[in-house]
């Protein structure tokens, strides 16, 4: 049985690939907001292959609105944004194929199962051997005893699971996740970061914003304090204790 | 304060008093009345605008009303009451009942839906956690809705009656069938606020509701069919006898029983039944003010089905390979796992065969019908798509261009709808054989199916937008572009079906090559019209991405405000 999807192959003339060093985002003096008003600090950064940047803050501190920004789902105020080497196009193919992304929504296909959302999301992107990789993913994140009740039956930590599942049973090169810690027990948690530090390891690059000291801790290469002041380099024991005070 | 604190919480916070001293229900009651007097801002000329506009709407539907009295009898197809019907003609009384039924049915299943009892979300957060009696506070509840059962019924019950039965028969039959289902609703729906005082939801009582929905198709059909009427017409026949004269009295009886039963019991429904139901009713009443038919339908569709299913293989099909067959199946499982969904579509499909054989030769009639029902029911097995356009992060998740998600959604639209009329087509062939050409009217589905999809992804009207005052009421602006976003394309798609069946003579059947070249013609119709609403029905683009949710231009390497 495969260890759950498998990150998708570059494209042989895909860009963010080789030119530009292999960057999946480029962040320089990124500014977002809403309605024109900007809501945290022009932010810089980068997110490579096989590591994970992790945006940290307080709550309203942008760090939301700066993912909404990556994936395509609200246009910067200013600044520069690159992912997969270009402009951010949500709307093509490519980017739908390389980027997987779980943000503080709940969607779920109406009328499915668990297993059956799962089986449609990878199938959906032609995963060869999705039967295992589903199978896998549902053992992986606890889903086993839930997975043939309907997604709308799912307690909220469970929902959280079945998102975090539909995200890894299918190709990707660009993880980007809001919070992933959110509404997981302590059992969740560490599920989660097993497997984002797999996901690493498999080439994946990851774009995270977090409150949580395990994901900060066992998962971030790099951290970003977003605050009123600026946004700042800081450690994973910096960001805890900032976030603890 | 007199009490002794306890560990700094005063001692009165800790020893609350049911119904005590400034917590009476009634005072609870009056202050809520209070409070949404001042929320509302109404000035006594608004108030006697709203009321001129209300008596004057109801006033001239029923002179409308009034000028068709009896019209649908008056039609041909319809046998008057106590002649034998010849042919494919119905009875009058089956119609009759079978409008009813689902005068009855609606009303109860909206009512039982709804809770039946219910608070207001601000309300609910408000009395629920207080020391005062659940059941003082819903007793006006009880009798509101009893109230708004009774006037539904009565009022839906009025317009039917004047549209079927002859002119000049007389007001007792009239006045005792509107009576018989105003109590028999009011006895369904006390049934229904008492079994929602036990389980804490109504949901026996919405299926018993549909099934009486569903009964009335089924009767007419089951009327039109050789040799039905005749055994029908000894039970149906004749003026109003002693016993049905019985109907509304013992109905009224059982009514009264039950609604005081009600208002001993009411204490008992749970808040978070009367919390939802609230937070449903508010739904309910903001789809209903925006016309906004399909939010309607979604409101009051089941509950989420919570049971575990069989592991089913369907998702793990060979054939299930790549976006669009991922993104086909999931818009026909979200339609085949809804039963609300099915049981319209399928009622709806039969309608048209139903007022064929009521209407006889009266083609036109039956071809709006057709248009009506048709599109109504493409537009409920449109709904999973009117929650994706809403919603547009599900069909990101593949790898599809908007685009390409658009046309995959009108191609599981396209199988369903010519479904639905298949159905039609094969319930015509049955009841109303040669009121119109069969083939046409399954190759109308894909041009339904266009309209739906261009009805499902209208933009949402604003209700904060700017409003036009009417006789009906204020308006908000753009809400009559948005309501014939769908049926214009349906009046479209239709126009082939409508020049085979104008063709037609009584009794002729349409020549070969012409019923080919028309059904061509309707296909090709549908694949245009499908471009078009699919062309339309992307979603919009990132916010703040510009007019239209076009992406503004941006250069490779900068984005700039």
């Amino acid at each position: 049985m495969r260890r759950a999807g498998r990150p998708a192959e570059p494209p042989s003339a895909a860009p963010g690939t080789a030119a530009d060093g292999g960057l999946l985002v480029r962040a320089r003096d990124l500014l977002v907001g809403y309605t024109g008003q900007p809501v945290s600090p022009p932010t810089t950064f980068a997110v490579v292959p096989g590591a994970a940047t992790a945006l940290v803050g307080l709550n309203g501190a942008g760090k939301t609105t700066v993912l909404k920004a990556v994936l395509g789902q609200l246009a910067p105020l200013g600044g520069e944004l690159e992912v997969l080497g270009g402009p951010v196009d949500e709307r093509s193919v490519a980017f739908r194929r390389a980027v997987a992304s779980v943000l503080d929504v709940d969607v779920q296909l109406p009328g499915l199962t668990v297993r059956e959302h799962l089986d449609l999301v990878a199938r959906g992107h032609g995963v060869r051997d999705a039967d295992d990789v589903v199978d896998q993913a549902v053992l992986d994140l606890g889903l086993e005893p839930v997975a043939e009740n309907p997604a709308t039956a799912l307690s909220s930590g469970q929902r959280r699971r079945m998102l975090l599942a539909a995200a890894l049973v299918r190709p990707r090169r660009l993880l980007v996740l809001d919070e992933p810690e959110q509404r997981l027990d302590l059992a969740g948690r560490e599920d989660v970061v097993d497997r984002l530090v797999e996901e690493k390891e498999a080439g994946v690059g990851l774009l995270l914003a977090t409150h949580d000291p395990l994901l900060l801790a066992e998962v971030a290469d790099e951290v970003l304090l977003l605050s009123e002041d600026g946004v700042l380099p800081v450690t994973a024991a910096e960001a805890a204790r900032e976030l603890g005070r | 304060m007199s009490e002794e604190p306890a560990g700094g919480v005063p001692e009165h916070l800790l020893r609350p008093v049911v119904d005590g001293p400034g917590t009476s229900a009634r005072q609870l009651r009056a202050d809520a009345r209070r409070a949404a007097r001042r929320a509302s801002g109404a000035t006594l000329g608004r108030l006697l605008s709203d009321v001129y506009s209300g008596v004057l709407g109801v006033a001239t539907s029923l002179l409308l009303l009034a000028g068709v009295q009896g019209r649908l009898g008056a039609l041909g197809g319809v046998a008057a009451p106590g002649e034998p019907p010849d042919g494919v003609s119905l009875p009058v009384e089956v119609l009759v009942v079978a409008a009813l039924l689902l005068v009855l049915g609606g009303v109860v299943g909206l009512l039982a839906r709804l809770g039946p009892l219910s608070l207001p979300p601000a309300q609910a957060v408000w009395w629920l956690p207080l020391p005062v009696s659940r059941g003082a506070l819903l007793r006006p509840v009880v009798l509101r809705r009893a109230l708004v059962t009774a006037v539904l019924a009565v009022g839906a019950s009025v317009p039917v009656l004047l549209l079927l039965l002859p002119a000049g028969g007389g007001v007792v039959t009239p006045v005792v069938l509107v009576l018989s289902v105003a109590g028999l609703a009011l006895v369904l729906v006390a049934v229904a606020g008492l079994v929602q005082a036990t389980r804490g939801t109504a949901w026996p009582l919405v299926v018993l509701a549909d099934a009486l929905v569903l009964l009335a198709p089924l009767l007419v059909a089951a009327a039109a069919l050789p040799g039905v009427v005749p055994v029908l017409a000894p039970v149906l026949g004749g003026g109003p006898s002693a016993a049905l004269v019985l109907v509304p009295v013992l109905a009224a009886l059982l009514a009264a029983v039950a609604l005081a039963l009600l208002g001993v019991r009411a204490g008992r429904v749970p808040a978070v039944s009367l919390t939802s139901a609230g937070a449903l009713s508010s739904y309910v009443t903001g789809s209903g003010l925006l016309l906004d038919t399909r939010a309607l339908g979604r409101a009051l569709s089941a509950p989420p089905r919570t049971r575990r299913r069989r592991r089913s293989r369907v998702t793990r099909g060979r054939l299930v390979h790549g976006p669009v067959r991922a993104l086909l199946l999931a818009d026909v499982l979200a339609v085949l796992r809804s039963r609300r969904r099915v049981v319209t579509a399928a009622v709806l499909a039969l309608v048209p065969a139903g007022a064929a054989a009521a209407a006889g030769d009266a083609r036109v009639l039956v071809l709006v019908v057709l248009l009506v029902a048709g599109y109504g029911a493409a537009t409920t097995l449109a709904e999973p798509v009117r929650e994706r356009v809403l919603v547009p992060t599900l069909d990101a998740t593949w790898p599809l261009t908007p685009g390409a998600a658009a046309t995959a959604h009108l191609l599981a639209l396209a199988m369903l709808t010519t479904t639905a009329l298949a159905v039609a087509a094969g319930a015509l062939a049955v009841l109303a054989p040669g009121s119109l050409p069969l083939t046409l009217v399954a190759a109308s589905g894909p041009g339904l199916a266009a309209a739906a999809l261009r009805g499902a992804s209208r933009p949402e009207l604003d209700p904060a937008s700017a409003v036009v005052t009417t006789p009906a009421g204020p308006l908000p602006v753009g809400l009559l572009t948005s309501l014939t976003r769908g049926p214009d394309v349906a009046v479209v798609a239709l126009l082939p079906l409508a020049v085979g069946a104008l063709a037609l003579g009584d009794g002729q059947q349409l020549r070969p090559v012409a019923e080919g070249t028309l059904v061509v013609l309707a296909l090709l119709l549908g694949a245009g019209l499908g471009a078009v609403a699919a062309s339309g029905a992307r979603p919009p683009g990132p916010e703040g991405a510009g007019e239209g949710g076009r992406r503004p231009p941006q250069p490779a390497a900068e984005v700039t405000s």
